[in-house]
């Protein structure tokens, strides 16, 4: 209980408490210290999330599961089976912690949860996949195969993209009447069965081209239900694409 | 003589250029403002913290608490908005230490946007009627109801300033008005039916 006096009784107890420094204002740096830390977690939270989001999105990309939901629904459960969920979590408690953190100033208030946490997703998806991109996480997949990368290296060799279940990755070898015949990057060789059923990305798949087939695989023989060209070798298998296609061409 | 004239002085300046006197030092200017606030805070908060006893005692930290941060305040924004932050936070508090009412961590009515409704030409005759309803029938609704209809009818106050004080959206805060009057009306007429005599 305050002491209390009949009249102006909260004034004169404030100004009471302000005489007798029982109460002390808080300097001006205290806030802004205050402020410049929200700001600074939130932007390192914020990177954070990018950069799981970009390695998420190397990561679909290196096992070839990003191109799957092109190849209808048996491609999207491919994608949600290969996600790697650990990340997903991850970046799940970084946008949780953003979010926390830009609440309490009014452009995030102001607006329904949903549509601040839908906004923040889009501009973090965005921006994962402006970084990917770069091929910033190519670059440290090589300096991290070669013992380069001290902090963030584990990261990359743990994680050594195996393709997904049922897609196969390697150069068309020759073109036969029903398909092609494709030369993994393990050198092992398949035949490739095209149906009318089946999605080709790029129509003007020739041979010698880098391929990810998607399909039933019984032994060395592929239905496949969907081709899609890939524009380069990803990084752990960049070595065994280069000698199989000198050896093609030769 | 000299003491009436700077008194009057202070009559024609800002809640903000108070505020700024008080940052820079001046414990006057602050009395000013308690001055200023503390008729409309007791009212807010024996509306809102309906039934509970210690109401002034908490108007007075809202105060302690305003000075400790004051540094904090922007004089380019409204300072009334920013003292009634500040005396939510501390109701809020207030009721949870009580534990008589419920406070939820989260509410769904924050979560998704609501289409703000249009203020309507019969808003006044409402709104007075709806004022000598909620009188009667405040401890009937839930602080979530309870505040916002407090702050519109007895502060008059926009559901913008409204959303500053709560940091809610101004769509929710719409939603918690309607809500809140349906609630009061139901609330006014199961309390009329319980006073009509049994056998009239």
């Amino acid at each position: 209980m305050h002491p209390e006096t009949p009249n102006n009784s909260i004034k004169d107890s404030v100004l009471a408490s302000i005489q007798s420094h029982s109460i002390i204002m808080k300097p001006k740096w205290h806030f802004l210290l205050r402020t410049a830390l929200v700001i600074v977690g939130a932007v390192l939270t914020a990177l954070a999330l990018v950069y799981v989001v970009s390695f998420t999105v190397f990561m679909l990309r290196q096992n070839g599961a990003l191109y799957a939901p092109t190849f209808g629904l048996a491609g999207v459960e491919e994608l949600l089976r290969s996600l790697p969920w650990i990340f997903v979590l991850l970046a799940l408690v970084f946008l949780t912690i953003v979010e926390i953190l830009v609440r309490q100033y009014s452009f995030a208030y102001k607006r329904p949860l949903v549509v601040s946490v839908a906004g923040l997703t889009l501009l973090v998806c965005v921006s994962g996949f402006l970084v990917d991109k770069t091929h910033l996480h190519e670059e440290a997949y090589r300096q991290a195969t070669m013992g380069k990368l001290p902090f963030a290296g584990a990261l990359y060799r743990v994680h050594s993209f195996p393709p997904m279940r049922n897609a196969v990755i390697g150069l068309i070898k020759t073109k036969t009447a029903t398909g092609f015949t494709l030369e993994g990057h393990r050198h092992e060789t398949f035949v490739v069965t095209l149906t009318p059923e089946t999605i080709v990305n790029d129509q003007d798949v020739t041979i010698n081209d880098l391929v990810m087939v998607f399909g039933s695989r019984i032994n060395e023989n592929i239905q496949a239900v969907g081709v899609q060209e890939l524009p380069e070798a990803p990084p752990w298998i960049e070595h065994d694409i280069h000698t199989l296609r000198y050896n093609i061409t030769e | 003589m000299l003491y009436y004239m700077k008194d009057m002085e202070s009559l024609k300046k800002t809640d903000e250029a108070i505020a700024q006197e008080a940052q820079n030092g001046k414990a006057e200017a602050f009395g000013i403002l308690v001055e200023r606030f503390e008729q409309p805070l007791k009212r807010y908060a024996r509306r809102f913290l309906f039934g509970y006893t210690e109401a002034e005692d908490v108007v007075q930290d809202v105060f302690l608490k305003a000075y400790a941060n004051l540094q904090s305040f922007d004089t380019a924004r409204s300072f009334s908005a920013w003292i009634y932050r500040i005396a939510h936070n501390e109701f809020i508090n207030a009721i949870k230490k009580k534990g008589k009412e419920p406070i939820p961590f989260f509410d769904p009515d924050t979560l998704f946007p609501h289409p703000v409704e249009p203020t309507r030409t019969d808003d006044d005759i409402q709104k007075a009627e709806l004022k000598d309803i909620l009188d009667s029938c405040l401890e009937k609704l839930d602080p979530k109801y309870r505040e916002p209809l407090v702050l519109y009818f007895y502060e008059d106050m926009d559901y913008q300033t409204i959303a500053e004080i709560m940091h809610i959206p101004t769509s929710t805060v719409g939603v918690r008005i309607n809500r809140g009057k349906q609630l009061l009306r139901k609330a006014y007429i199961h309390l009329e039916k319980s006073y009509a005599p049994r056998n009239a």
